[in-house]
């Protein structure tokens, strides 16, 4: 093979492994156009199903990728191409990472639908927030070096901040400036982003890499200076999860003691706090995988040290729980005890004996997506209805809407941990892990909170099946919404049954 | 009938209920009739595939060819373990294993019969009667399949299954309020289950490991099949050459006497919630007395003996040396809950709850039962389970029908019923003489049975649940007698005699009760077979370690 040719192949290669990450781009670049020439607002919900299209035809494409990946053949062809990225892009191969990808477009695309019937001025700024959120968790997901983990991270919070400023901020008016969520948010992103590059420098200045192999061939020189290096990792992960896993748990819960809450119940909000927190599980994974960071806080302490993490993150969420009466805090709590739960299998991967896998990581976040979005868009149309978000405005939704009562109990089911959801083998599944690597501890911890978090859960089953409301009505749902909420729903019941679907 | 043989009854036996419930929520609810008929009939269907099994089960080799295998989930794990020069990949197994012997056969009767006539009842039902064929049904299936299951993930499923029907049934028919018992059922059974989901995925990492040769690798199967556990805890299989010996003993620790201790115990709290046990039996009286009758017929007699089953077959058979070292413990915990729900019982002024407490006090015997560690006090425990399942599901039958009428179960507000209700009352001291434990109904031969095999191996404790049967006859015949003799209320007269629908599951339920207790070699020569081979199991067990 000629030089040039080799080159040519080379890009081909490069091309056909970034189709995906091509299309969000122009998807992007299509509805920012679409805003600037005002396309959109005429066009009725046109932006919503471009977008619906488009994430169909980037999942084919991810999905074509991943499988074809897995061939072989790919594999020698991408071995001999050295490194296996383009520009600090990692190549998605059959792995962990792919699967992941493609979890969050189908919760893209469940998002979408959720949201394609809304009012014109609710359907969050054209959805110009998904491919920018879609991409920077791509780039998230396996980072080749910490610019890629920077850019990937500013372009996830530039979707967030896009999203409160298309919504949120209008809702807060009445409020002083500093207290408006768009102005906190970027305050706070802002001081996520200074922690970030603070620690990423300090790495630099000790290791003088950006590239992660190399800082993990470099790993064992840094050990003399290793207080250093642990300030390092403290501030990359305090920076980690103020972006990523703090802000959008923010949007939730930052006024909690407003009686007369306007929180955004938009499917958009919650697909940022979901996919923001299994971005960060996996890019926790990975990096605990691909740096070889362990070596320099000692195995056992980073093991013991992550299973207490996320303890304590269960047990403050579920503590939390049980205090709510508004419905959105009821979610938003459960959301801080699930990334509790996904950060479990990231810690037993350290585990001496066992190490655990990714799959109950991606189950898991599976199934709490769906029951989360689902939940989100039943709890949107009852405050629709009601002009409340409080717990109490499900009552006797069972008489109003029977079906919808009834994906609603599956949600909650789901994210009780019980038969016949996907949520019952997600816990188990987790819990396995931690039976297996000996974490009897961990394990008593999750049985404790799950059923306390139960009791809160069935909150809504008491309200819906068990008091009766004063509006007798019938809740009425665009098509489109109805349709997301079954895609949830009868996806959670199948995974119930057949989890070895996605298991495998 | 034979054509029965060629199908997967087993799994019939659940699904029939289950598809009913599909049914019945495709049914307009304008069309009460038909569905109501097909809730009925997918009731009682479990109950005729039951009866024929029972009835070839002696047939059957001790019921061998009643089992049934299938792959559920099979996951590989990423990660693999070598000894020496061996190497093995690691996957994940669970199957839906179903299968019945004689501990589980007449149990599965009694729950086919009872939920199945617990559906017949809910007929006088008038109040969303569509959602409470749905979760009756459900709680049908779960039930059903508990007692089948050879799985430990497959019994969990079941018996969570089981809790979200029950909070349905209880939180939106019960009285006087429902939401609050619906709760304690959460906190209570909840807490059981989650107990014992626990402690079957650290058996499924343990005991369930097993080591197969796939073609010239080995692989680590974590499974959580009920053979394959059983066999890690119990049998060391000595035909396994020293590769997979090596492999196994890299792959996992045996499970030390304190763990396996602190397994038991933990197991004793899980399934105890169920029972009940004491302390831990506040949130099933509640149940009891808060629910509809239908409920209360599965709630009072059913639960407690699945609680009871589980506690046999995951505890008792795979942790013998341990349940042997407790059975004192026990026992002296049975005879407490025999004589303090005894007594309670004696002082409560409402049927349900003497009803409740009468049911606290029954699974004393259970306990002493299961204390016996004998063949004798295993058939006493088996025939107590299901004779007091019978009794209770008439018994709450009966209450139903009473409190219907006389629209109250306040014994001070009933009495000479006799004379306006004769077949009732007549069920009603036929079955409160069972419980008393009267030769010739059901109660007789459990209790005898329980009581003869403590005095083999605990004489004193025996001895001292003697005043239990005291006490017991003494708060039955107070209240049977209050209730059916004595003057009558003016306002009773007019009552009317049982309709056909009510008369009809108590005759059936009594015509068991009456055969039983005549005849109860229909029960125990059934499960001789099984029962003999159990109980060498749990010698060998007791022996081996």
């Amino acid at each position: 093979m000629t030089n040039s040719e080799a080159l040519g192949s080379q890009l081909w290669w490069s091309t056909v492994q970034l189709i995906p990450e091509l299309l969000l781009l122009l998807l992007l670049i299509t509805l920012a156009a679409g805003v600037r020439f005002r396309l959109w607002n005429q066009a009725g919900a046109a932006s919503g199903w471009l977008t619906l299209t488009w994430l169909v035809v980037v999942f084919a494409a991810a999905l074509w990728r991943m499988l074809a990946n897995g061939t072989e053949a790919a594999i020698e062809f991408a071995e001999g191409r050295g490194p296996g990225g383009v520009a600090g892009i990692t190549y998605l191969a059959l792995n962990a990472e792919s699967l992941m990808f493609l979890l969050i477009i189908v919760g893209a695309f469940v998002v979408v639908l959720l949201s394609l019937e809304e009012e014109r001025e609710r359907r969050i700024n054209h959805y110009l927030y998904i491919p920018t959120a879609l991409l920077g968790i791509r780039l998230l997901l396996a980072p080749s070096n910490l610019i890629t983990l920077y850019v990937g991270l500013e372009l996830f919070s530039l979707a967030a901040l896009s999203l409160i400023f298309a919504t949120l901020n209008k809702r807060y008016k009445h409020l002083s400036r500093p207290e408006r969520p768009a102005l906190r948010f970027s305050v706070r992103s802002g001081v996520g982003t200074a922690l970030l590059l603070f620690g990423m420098s300090y790495i630099y200045g000790l290791t003088g890499e950006l590239d992660l192999a190399a800082i993990r061939a470099g790993i064992s020189d840094i050990k003399p200076y290793a207080s250093l290096g642990y300030m390092a990792i403290l501030l990359m992960a305090c920076g980690l999860g103020v972006k990523v896993a703090a802000l959008p748990f923010g949007i939730w819960v930052s006024n909690e003691e407003e009686t007369n809450t306007s929180f955004s119940y938009t499917a958009g909000a919650m697909f940022l706090t979901v996919a923001g927190q299994g971005a960060t599980a996996a890019v926790l994974f990975h990096l605990l995988r691909e740096t070889a960071i362990v070596q320099l806080l000692g195995l056992n302490s980073a093991y013991v040290g992550l299973q207490a993490i996320a303890a304590s993150q269960m047990a403050w969420g579920t503590v939390a729980l049980l205090r709510q009466k508004q419905a959105a805090h009821i979610l938003g709590w459960a959301s801080v005890i699930n990334s509790g739960y996904l950060l479990v299998p990231v810690a037993l991967s350290l585990a001496p004996v066992h190490s655990s896998s990714f799959a109950p990581l991606g189950y898991h976040f599976a199934v709490y997506m769906l029951a989360m979005f689902g939940a989100t868009a039943i709890l949107a149309a009852v405050r629709e209805a009601t002009g409340h978000g409080k717990l109490s405005g499900l009552a006797g939704l069972y008489h109003r809407s029977p079906w919808l009562a009834a994906a609603m109990v599956v949600f909650v089911l789901s994210f009780a941990g019980l038969p016949v959801t996907g949520g019952f083998f997600a816990k188990v599944y987790i819990w396995l892990g931690s039976a297996a690597a000996e974490a009897y501890w961990l394990l008593g911890v999750m049985a404790a909170c799950t059923l306390a978090a139960t009791y809160a859960y069935f909150g809504f089953i008491r309200q819906m099946f068990m008091r009766t409301g004063s509006d007798e009505r019938s809740l009425q749902l665009p098509f489109a919404a109805s349709a997301g909420i079954v895609i949830c729903a009868v996806a959670l019941v199948v995974l119930g049954l057949f989890p070895g679907l996605l298991m495998k | 009938m034979a054509f029965l043989t060629e199908l997967p009854l087993l799994s019939l036996m659940w699904l029939t209920p289950a598809a009913g419930m599909l049914l019945v929520l495709l049914t307009p609810a304008r069309q009460g009739r038909v569905m109501q008929s097909l809730a009925v009939l997918a009731a009682l269907l479990p109950l005729l595939f039951a009866a024929f099994l029972y009835a070839t089960f002696n047939q059957q080799q001790g019921g061998g060819a009643y089992a049934e295998h299938h792959h559920w989930i099979e996951i590989p794990l990423p990660f693999a373990l070598s000894a020496g020069q061996a190497y093995s990949e690691a996957k994940l197994s669970f199957s839906y294993a179903v299968a019945v012997d004689g501990l589980s056969l007449p149990l599965l009767l009694a729950a086919a019969l009872v939920t199945g006539l617990a559906v017949v009842t809910a007929v006088q039902l008038r109040k969303r009667r569509k959602a409470f064929y749905f979760w009756l049904l459900g709680l049908e299936a779960s039930l059903i399949g508990l007692f089948m299951a050879r799985d430990v993930l497959l019994f969990i499923v079941f018996i969570q299954a089981a809790l979200v029907a029950l909070y349905f049934l209880l939180g939106i028919w019960g009285n006087p309020d429902g939401e609050r018992t619906a709760n304690r059922l959460l906190a209570g059974a909840g807490l059981g289950s989650l107990l014992l989901l626990a402690v079957f995925l650290i058996l499924t990492c343990t005991a369930g490991l097993r080591i197969e040769k796939a073609g010239e690798q080995l692989q680590t199967v974590y499974s959580g099949g009920y053979g394959g556990i059983a066999r890690g805890l119990l049998a060391e299989d000595t035909s396994m050459s020293q590769e997979v010996l090596d492999m196994r003993e890299a792959a996992v620790a045996p499970l030390s006497e304190g763990v396996r201790m602190v397994l038991f115990i933990l197991q004793l709290i899980g399934f105890g919630l169920f029972m009940p046990l004491l302390p831990f039996h506040t949130w099933l009286m509640r149940a009891q007395a808060g629910a509809p009758t239908s409920v209360a017929m599965i709630v009072s007699g059913l639960l407690p003996a699945a609680g009871a089953y589980g506690l046999l077959r995951y505890g008792v058979f795979l942790f013998p040396e341990q349940a042997e070292k407790l059975a004192p413990a026990m026992a002296v915990i049975g005879i407490v809950q025999l004589l303090y729900g005894a007594l309670l019982a004696l002082r409560q002024t409402d049927m349900r709850q003497l009803l409740a407490y009468a049911s606290l006090s029954q699974m004393g015997f259970i306990w002493l039962g299961i204390a016996a560690f004998n063949e004798i006090g295993l058939q006493g425990t088996i025939f107590q389970l299901m004779a007091s399942s019978l009794c209770f599901a008439l018994l709450w039958l009966v209450v139903g029908s009473l409190q219907e009428r006389a629209k109250t179960t306040a014994i001070s507000e009933l009495g000479g019923l006799a004379r306006s209700l004769p077949f009732i009352c007549g069920i009603f001291m036929a079955a409160g003489l069972s419980l008393i434990g009267i030769p010739g109904l059901a109660g007789f031969p459990g209790i005898l049975l329980s009581l003869l095999g403590l005095f083999d191996t605990l004489p004193w404790l025996a001895a001292a649940a003697m005043p239990g049967i005291v006490l017991t006859a003494a708060y039955m015949l107070r209240c049977l007698l209050r209730v059916i003799f004595g003057p009558i209320d003016e306002r009773h007269t007019a009552f009317k005699d049982a309709r056909f629908i009510e008369a009809a599951p108590m005759i059936i339920l009594l015509a068991f009760i009456v055969l039983l207790g005549c005849f109860p070699s229909f029960l125990t020569d059934t499960v001789q077979q099984s029962i003999t081979g159990l109980y060498s199991q749990l010698l060998a067990g007791r022996m081996g370690g």
